[in-house]
């Protein structure tokens, strides 16, 4: 399968500020890929790379094919790219803004566009400086979907919004996501598990992993071992057992390389005499958390 | 090509309110702008209140104008601002020459089409035709473009209006290193004043032109804002540069010969005692400068001829040997023969050669109370007047072929106000005969006529900013004859000079012994 974003060894500096470092990512067409990671991990810079906002210090990166610091002009008629922090031409009301967006498109469906206005609720006469945040980024959404781009781009479209614009943002997006692919960068982890295919975890601009949320979520594990004796310290462990923490004789990390067949025997031959273990399956939000805290702790 | 003028209907949409008062003003201008064609008390009588209203206008409006086109041109440019990382339109399929085609035609049909058709109204309302200024019209607009362009140029390279209230802050300290610097360091002289544009000066206006173009194409063919800060950054620089690197003094020797004693005119240049010269205003020096000025007057300019005197060159010689020269510094004066004074002393005074200028304040101190030695080049171009006169009587309008429509008027005091079209002028001059009031006494008709001439050489009036189609000028007349006489009756009548064959000559005069502290801070 093609990918529809490929990046190689791409970086981006700001003068000394290395916001990207050496990223190489693929994400595959039809896939809904979070891309995760704590505020000033490179998120956002790496997005907008792609998206030829701005331009690489260094490596390549495609999109859609395309070298991304080619990617102008018509190539954008095939990308719906929202941001939470993008200027809107606010004096515009909201019909006049879908008006003059509707020529740049061939694509451009107006069913789909009557359809996501119905869907959610905008306010056609309203202008979109009247707008509140929520729903201002609701317009900016039903405006890049109702051309059916092959490519859909999302930094950070949740933030601050309440929970049920953010379901409504969710279900408009999921009803077209059999036709693109999606890149969503949030903070919203208990949303974004509920509908990404794939996750990627970037920290201090470098991706740390990137895979499909079932790998994630089968390989990550909170492991909590009841040893017969307390023990004054801890043995020399695996790599992959993250955060040990002792406290008498109950021990308790997280797995990142959990296989039910092998890491049951790996922690009794660790710990030697154990009275129980238990794998509990861990939620986005806590391996997010897990790996933020690592990686501060690694400061 | 439909989203090009998608675009602009877009913006037409956006920046309508900004339009029509765009318009507005341009059409006050059009109306305004007769006031400079006549004297303002002459003008304000015809018009009464409106006439106040239109004469502030005429002053105020084309500043405005300009002012306002810029805050517009930064305002369109920033609708969809190349720079930055936050504009919607980067991500949309905007196809940047569309783009900037559009933001170009908004500005052409909202700034340089209306502006035209005034300019074309204008030159029909001051009785001229209007098709046949087209072309200076095009540099008009070209010399606009040279004021407009680094603004859109500015406009390119920042995001937001933060961005932007910076780089006007920048360009404004660089503008006052640039006047500070100007004022001693690039001080250009053309000569003569107001004459043709040297290569030097065709040179500065391309790259004020080029210079902004290149970015903002680059900028938006590629939206690498950084570089396209420094290609501003450095184009400033040359244009900088370019001024520091042009010759001081353009003046080409070769060009003005020495005057051939067979020429038939015995043009010299002498200097009266400084005890002698009338005037002792003061002129305060500098740290580094004392300002002195030479009493001089003209002698034998032959009946007929005018010599106007566009330069001169002073080269002082103390008693130890050593000099300080002046270099050549541009000058205004006409001067001729008047047949009814020519045996009379005062003629000295009416044909004087006031001339002012900075000497070395360490020469200066060391020589002030020496005996120097003056060496004075002086560079002029003579005027044969052999032409008939065209006489007119001082009633109304007249037209002088060629040139344009003038208009007497004495209602506070006498002069001539002319308009014409943007074409160079010819050298022009305007005699006419005074009394003390009209009508005359007899005695005063039957005695010796008292004549005042005013030249135009160069220049027009107007604090237009460039913009008028129609240019306003004005002889001028001899001061102290004017305090004496100021009546322009029936009797009076008005002769045109309209002197040709012009010949650039250059005459040495040296003047022995003479006290620097004398002719110190006066003027």
């Amino acid at each position: 399968m093609s990918s529809a974003i490929r990046t190689e060894n791409l970086s981006k500096s700001f003068l000394s500020v290395r916001a990207v470092r050496q990223m190489n990512l693929e994400i595959s067409h039809g896939a809904i890929y979070a891309l995760v990671g704590p505020n000033g991990a490179g998120k956002t810079t790496m997005i907008k790379v792609l998206m030829n906002i701005l331009h690489p210090t260094r490596g390549t990166a495609e999109v859609l094919g395309i070298d991304s610091s080619k990617l102008r002009g018509d190539w954008f008629a095939q990308i719906g790219y929202v941001s939470e922090n993008q200027q809107q031409p606010e004096w515009m009301r909201v019909d006049q803004f879908f008006a003059y967006l509707r020529p740049f498109y061939p694509t451009w469906d107006r069913e789909v566009e009557r359809s996501l206005i119905r869907q959610m609720q905008l306010p056609l006469d309203r202008k979109l400086k009247h707008l509140s945040r929520g729903m201002k980024m609701k317009a900016a959404l039903a405006s890049s979907l109702a051309y059916r781009p092959k490519l859909i781009v999302l930094d950070e479209p949740f933030t601050g919004l309440d929970p049920l614009v953010r379901d409504e943002l969710i279900e408009s997006l999921l009803e077209r996501a059999s036709e693109a692919t999606i890149l969503i960068s949030s903070h919203d982890l208990a949303e974004i598990e509920s509908f990404s295919s794939h996750v990627g975890y970037m920290e201090e601009g470098q991706l740390k992993f990137s895979e499909e949320m079932s790998s994630l979520t089968n390989r990550f594990r909170d492991v909590q071992v009841t040893l017969n004796a307390a023990i004054a310290a801890l043995p020399n462990l695996p790599s992959s057992w993250l955060q040990p923490v002792i406290s008498g004789t109950a021990v308790q990390f997280i797995e990142s390389r959990f296989q039910p067949d092998t890491t049951e025997k790996l922690v009794r031959a660790t710990f030697g005499e154990v009275r129980d273990v238990t794998f509990n399956p861990m939620s986005l939000r806590a391996i997010f958390l897990a790996m933020a805290k690592i990686g501060r702790r690694t400061d | 090509m439909s989203q090009t003028i998608h675009i602009f209907k877009k913006d037409v949409r956006r920046f309508s309110w900004e339009i029509a008062l765009s318009l507005l003003l341009m059409a006050l201008y059009g109306w305004c702008q007769p006031a400079f064609w006549e004297p303002p008390e002459v003008f304000l009588m015809k018009h009464g209140q409106s006439g106040n209203f239109r004469y502030m206008g005429s002053m105020l409006l084309g500043p405005l104008l300009v002012l306002w086109w810029m805050v517009m041109l930064v305002r369109i440019v920033q609708e969809e601002a190349p720079a930055g990382d936050r504009q919607f339109w980067v991500t949309r399929p905007y196809r940047w020459p569309n783009l900037l085609v559009a933001k170009a035609l908004l500005f052409l049909m909202m700034v340089n089409i209306p502006l035209f058709l005034v300019q074309l109204c204008l030159l029909a309302a001051a009785g001229f035709p209007p098709l046949h200024s087209l072309g200076r019209l095009l540099v008009l607009h070209l010399t606009l473009a040279t004021l407009l362009l680094p603004v859109g140029a500015l406009a390119v390279i920042v995001g937001g209006r933060t961005q932007l209230s910076r780089a006007a802050i920048v360009v404004l300290v660089f503008l006052i290193i640039w006047v500070f610097a100007g004022s001693s360091g690039f001080d250009v002289v053309v000569f003569p004043a107001g004459g043709k544009a040297t290569a030097w000066d065709w040179a500065g206006r391309w790259l004020l032109i080029c210079i902004p173009l290149v970015v903002i194409l680059r900028q938006y063919a590629l939206r690498k804002t950084a570089q396209a800060r420094w290609i501003l950054v450095g184009g400033a620089l040359v244009i900088t540069a370019v001024s520091f690197a042009q010759p001081r003094s353009t003046l080409n020797e070769a060009e003005y010969p020495p005057l051939a004693p067979v020429s038939g005119n015995d043009f010299q240049v002498k200097m009266q005692k400084p005890s002698e010269s009338s005037h002792n205003d003061f002129i305060p020096g500098t740290s580094r400068e004392v300002w002195i000025s030479l009493p001089l007057y003209s002698e034998g300019v032959a009946l007929g001829d005018v010599v106007q005197v566009v330069a001169f060159k002073v080269t002082l010689e103390a008693p130890d040997g050593t000099r300080w020269s002046s270099d050549w510094q541009s000058e205004y004066g006409v001067v001729q023969a008047e047949p009814d004074q020519a045996q009379d002393s005062s003629a000295k005074t009416d044909r004087k050669i006031q001339t002012t200028m900075g000497v070395d304040k360490g020469f200066f101190e060391r020589n002030k109370n020496s005996a120097v030695n003056i060496h004075l080049v002086t560079a002029a171009v003579l005027f044969r007047d052999h032409e008939s006169p065209v006489i007119v009587q001082p009633d109304g309008e007249f037209t002088i072929q060629g040139v344009g429509t003038c208009a007497l008027t004495q209602e506070s005091y006498f002069s001539v106000w002319c308009r014409s079209t943007l074409a160079p002028l010819p050298m022009l001059g305007v005699t006419s005969r005074f009394f003390k009031k009209c009508p005359p006494e007899k005695d005063e008709l039957a005695g010796p006529p008292i004549l005042n001439t005013g030249w135009v050489v160069y220049g027009y009036w107007g604090s237009d900013f460039g913009l008028s189609s129609v240019r306003t000028f004005t002889p001028l007349m001899e001061r102290e004859k004017l305090q004496q006489v100021s009546a322009v009756c029936k009797e009076s009548t008005i002769t045109l000079h309209r002197p040709e064959s012009p010949r650039q000559f250059r005459v040495e005069s040296d003047f022995q012994n003479v006290k620097l502290s004398e002719l110190a801070g006066q003027r």
